[in-house]
């Protein structure tokens, strides 16, 4: 009697995990506006991010789900240098907004940080100014 | 008269009263003080006002002895140093103060709130706020010094400029890009003589501000610097025109005339003294104490 009590617990626990899990969002990629115009050309997209030495640009990041539960406000997105010698990433002024600072030349890659894991790494370039 | 209608209509005692005339004549003042606010520069992310600074004696862009500039720079030379200040729209008043700070303390390095440009191109300076987002933007361009300009009085000069024996010349020296624009930033400038014994550098002969003595009669040339880069300019040292009192000392060339041989059988004998001196004084400040000085009076340091 005892022993079926606790496999009912056990099962209706792992069901509540798993409808949980399937109403979570799925990450696929992120979505990236440039948002200021900096003086020089800089190249960005959702999979590489190219900045000139000493530049800065501002960027919104919307992560896309891969299924049907979509990421919202309260989803926390970082975004974070693997090589800030390299190009260095601020916090904007608003959520989910990103200063993109090209530091020195080199390549390296900025991770994104959704609701506390890293999620994928989008390659980072910085060249020199032209 | 004033004074009694005061005590008429105030009586004796009218300190109270005199606060509000003060305090309208201080307005009256303020009103018509001809205020230029110091130019400013947009933030790239649109949420206030960049406004640069001189830090020092020695920046173009600032008129001596202040530190508000003319323009906000084009660019900052090589090597310059400069503030900045922040001020946020009336969207965002209130918010307090960001913190402005180089992208790359490599090309641009700041240490109390002191900039320092250190490498050519753009580079970004941040405003970061007390949760260290960055709230603003402003990329800075820095250029090397193309060429350096002289002038006096504002006004551009050419190859030579003329002083008297015991006048002082006050030349400003000014750093312009490979554009021909006015950079801005505090430099480190090196004033010198070929021959103090005709002309001398008097003070420290540190600033873009120089002062140039006429010494002796003669030629001689002046150079200032900033770092590899000089600019040389030949002064010409004339005759003092103190002691040839015609009465017209403001015009040129016009003294010639009551000069070239008048004085020495007229003049001369009504003061017993100026037989030797006028005649060498007068022939030499006549000969063009303003065309040296008025080659190239087209630019303006402006710029």
């Amino acid at each position: 009697m005892a022993k079926q009590r606790h496999i009912s617990r056990f099962t209706g626990f792992a069901m509540a995990l798993l409808l949980g899990a399937a109403c979570q969002p799925d990450y696929g990629s992120i979505e990236v506006d440039v948002a200021s115009s900096p003086p020089v050309p800089v190249s960005i997209h959702s999979r590489d991010f190219q900045v000139p030495v000493g530049i800065s640009v501002l960027i919104n990041v919307t992560p896309v789900s891969d299924n049907r539960n979509d990421y919202i406000e309260t989803d926390s997105v970082e975004l974070t240098s693997k090589d800030r010698g390299v190009m260095n990433v601020e916090p904007g002024p608003e959520e989910w907004s990103f200063v993109l600072v090209g530091v020195g030349v080199g390549s390296t890659c900025v991770e994104v940080v959704i609701n506390g894991s890293v999620e994928d790494c989008i390659s980072a370039e910085v060249v020199s100014q032209s | 008269m004033l004074f009694s209608l005061f005590h008429r209509i105030h009586g004796p005692y009218g300190a109270s009263s005199t606060i509000p005339w003060g305090v309208a004549a201080l307005l009256t003042l303020a009103c018509s003080y001809d205020y230029e606010p110091p130019p400013t520069a947009d933030g790239e992310l649109g949420r206030g006002e960049f406004t640069y600074r001189c830090s020092g004696d020695s920046d173009a862009l600032c008129p001596a002895g202040s530190a508000t500039a003319t323009s906000f720079p084009q660019a900052i030379a090589l090597g310059g140093r400069f503030s900045l200040e922040y001020a946020y729209n009336s969207d965002y008043e209130g918010d307090p103060p960001p913190i402005l700070k180089s992208s790359v303390p490599d090309r641009i390095s700041s240490t109390d709130g002191i900039f320092k440009a250190l490498a050519t191109g753009y580079t970004a300076i941040n405003g970061v706020s007390g949760a260290s987002e960055v709230v603003d933007v402003k990329h800075l361009r820095v250029a090397a010094i193309d060429h350096l300009t002289v002038s006096e009085d504002q006004l551009k000069i050419g190859a030579s400029v003329e002083v008297e024996v015991g006048s002082q010349l006050s030349l400003t020296a000014a750093p312009y890009g490979a554009q021909d624009e006015l950079l801005g930033g505090d430099l480190e400038y090196v004033w010198s003589t070929a021959s103090s014994e005709v002309a001398a550098v008097a003070g420290a002969g540190d600033d873009d501000l120089a002062v140039i003595e006429g010494v002796s009669e003669g030629s001689t040339t002046v150079t200032v610097a900033v770092g590899d880069l000089a600019l040389e300019v030949m002064v010409v040292v004339v005759p003092s025109s103190t002691t040839a009192t015609t009465g017209d000392s403001d015009s040129d060339g016009t003294t010639t005339g009551d000069t070239d041989g008048t004085t020495d059988g007229t003049t001369g004998d009504t003061t017993g003294d100026t037989d030797g001196t006028t005649d060498g004084t007068t022939d030499g400040t006549t000969d063009g104490t303003t065309d040296g000085t008025t080659d190239g009076t087209t630019g303006t340091t402006g710029g």
